[in-house]
Parts: structure tokens; C-alpha cells; sequence
């Protein structure tokens, strides 16, 4: 096989497995979507159902994607926000339509508006939408970050780990 | 097909494919069964493999072209796949150099980030010739399938 000079064969097998072995249990970065893989499952009629975990150092938003023979739908899209080390349900809405980042980012703008508008009413505070609309999209934002580019990732990583377990 | 990569393709493609596949051996390419759309579309996925990667692009053919849908990467976790990325297109003519460069470019950011989140540092062009060569040994080097 091809290897790379100066890098141990294990770590290369450990990554990209020949088929049967296993696999390393670290959690699987898609750079193209600016999302964490996790908790993969096939289906037996074939359907391979998967979560996108995106965070901030404010927010989780858990997608669930559907792979069906050519096409990627997205079904549901989840916001947590963080109390303490624990994460807390904001949000949630079902999608169920073909994949399509510029819905999703939509989606995840609106369930974090509504979360925070909600919470303003709640405390009887007065609310400027403008202002909220701009603050809402610069939160969402940085929920797209680079894992290659950012060197902060990992003290972020450190608070989501509890949703990219080993064995997901 | 020889009987080592016959024996491989018939281990690996249920872990990648439920759809049942022909094989192109002009393309080394496996073809799932085609959907033609009420339009006149047809659509299927067609699969390179190695044993380490399978690529799987989303097809299309409308009209007189053929369109590069998506693209999807799976590496194998035992005997089971496992997505480490995917990217999608619009309006994309199929060309097979366009295909292997992008699957190349998804394998090298997965490798990349493995390194990253595991603590490993390897340089970037190391990493980058290596996806290249993982991809064209799918694409392409049959002989590496019986390896």
C-alpha cells in the first residue's frame, strides 16, 4: 500500500482501514460542511441515516440527514444551548426536504431568533428585530467555523464530546 | 473481473451499496440501478473501490449531459462503511479529473482533521500526495484491489 514517509503505517491503518479491521474511534470532521459525522446507521433497506453536529462556544445544532440511493434530505434540525457542562433543548423543527445548506442555515437563524425573542418577552425586555436579525446571524456565524484553520477548536471540542462518543 | 477482485467487490459493495451494480470496466466503475425521473432523468451512483475507500458520485443524466450530483467518501470500519465526507454540485458536468481531484481534496481534509484531532503532525503536501494516490488507486490501479 502506499504509505507516507516518516509516518507510522499504524496510524494511516488506524484512519483508513483496510477493509474488516476497525476503525479508530476518534470523531470524523466533514471540512466541506463545516460539521462533525456521528451515530451512522444503515437501515436494512439500505437508507444510511447520520447526525451533523455543528457548535459554537453558545450553541449545538444537531442535523439529521438522510442518504436515500442519489439524494440527501435533511429531516430535522436541533438547537441546544449550554447550561453549565450540560446542553438544553432551544429548539427543534422538522424539515423533511432535499439537503440544502442555504435551508439549513435559514432554519438554524430562525430557531435560534425564536429562542432568543422568546426569552427577551419572557424577561419583559423590549426587543429591536433588526438588530436581533443581524446578532442572530453573526451567533450562527461561527457555528461554521474551519476544524483545519481555527486553532481554537480544540478547547471547543473539549464541551461537545459528550456528542461525539467514541463508539458513535 | 479476477477472483480476488470479485471477492472484494462482493464483501465490500453491501457495506456501500444496497442497490444491486453492474460494472463498467471502461470507467472501473460500479453502476447502482438507475431511477428515471417523470422528466426523463435518469439518476444512479456509481462506486470506486479500493479496499481501504469507496468514492460513490451521484449521477445525473439530463438532456444530452451527464451532471456530477454529489460526491460521497466512505472508509470502512470493519465491515461496515463510514461517511468521512461529501459535497454536493450544481449544474456540474461529470469530467473524471474534476471527480478524482475533489474526492482527492475530501480525503486529504479528512485526513488532515484525523491527524488534528488525534495530535498527529504531518505536513500538508505529505497528506495531499497521499490522498491523490488512495483515490487513484480506487479510480484506476485494479491490480491494488487484489493487494
Amino acid at each position: 500500500m502506499a504509505n507516507i514517509s516518516g509516518v507510522s503505517n499504524n496510524f494511516l491503518d488506524s484512519i483508513l482501514p483496510p477493509y474488516g479491521n476497525p476503525r479508530v474511534k476518534t470523531p470524523i470532521w466533514n471540512e466541506s460542511q463545516h460539521m462533525f459525522i456521528t451515530d451512522q446507521y444503515t437501515s436494512a433497506a439500505g437508507n444510511t441515516y447520520y447526525l451533523g453536529v455543528r457548535f459554537s462556544d453558545r450553541f449545538v445544532t444537531i442535523l439529521h440527514i438522510g442518504l436515500y440511493h442519489n439524494w440527501t434530505y435533511i429531516n430535522e434540525v436541533e438547537m441546544y444551548a449550554f447550561d453549565e457542562h450540560e446542553r438544553t433543548l432551544i429548539g427543534k423543527t422538522t424539515i423533511d426536504q432535499f439537503y440544502n445548506e442555504g435551508v439549513v442555515r435559514s432554519t438554524t437563524e430562525n430557531l435560534l431568533q425564536n429562542y432568543i425573542e422568546g426569552q427577551m418577552k419572557l424577561n419583559g425586555s423590549s426587543i429591536d428585530y433588526e438588530q436581533l436579525q443581524i446578532q442572530v446571524k453573526g451567533l450562527v456565524d461561527k457555528s461554521y467555523f474551519s476544524l483545519l484553520e481555527d486553532t481554537n477548536t480544540a478547547k471547543r471540542l473539549e464541551a461537545v464530546k459528550p456528542l461525539l462518543l467514541p463508539n458513535k | 473481473m479476477n477472483n480476488s477482485l470479485a471477492n472484494l467487490v462482493n464483501q465490500t459493495l453491501p457495506a456501500v451499496s444496497n442497490s444491486s451494480v453492474t460494472y463498467n470496466a471502461d470507467r472501473n466503475m460500479f453502476l447502482t440501478t438507475g431511477y428515471t425521473s417523470a422528466a426523463g432523468n435518469t439518476y444512479f451512483q456509481g462506486i470506486h473501490l479500493s479496499n481501504r475507500l469507496a468514492i460513490v458520485f451521484d449521477i445525473g443524466i439530463g438532456y444530452a449531459y451527464t451532471f456530477l450530483n454529489g460526491m460521497k467518501l466512505y472508509c470502512f470500519d470493519g465491515t461496515q462503511k463510514k461517511l468521512i465526507g461529501s459535497r454536493f454540485y450544481s449544474c456540474r458536468c461529470y469530467c473524471d479529473s474534476f471527480a478524482r481531484r475533489e474526492a482527492a481534496e475530501i480525503l486529504c481534509e479528512y485526513l488532515k482533521s484525523q491527524a488534528k484531532l488525534i495530535g498527529t503532525i504531518i505536513s500538508d503536501s505529505q497528506l495531499e500526495e497521499y490522498a491523490m494516490s488512495q483515490v487513484l488507486s480506487a479510480a484506476t490501479n485494479r491490480p491494488r484491489l487484489t493487494a
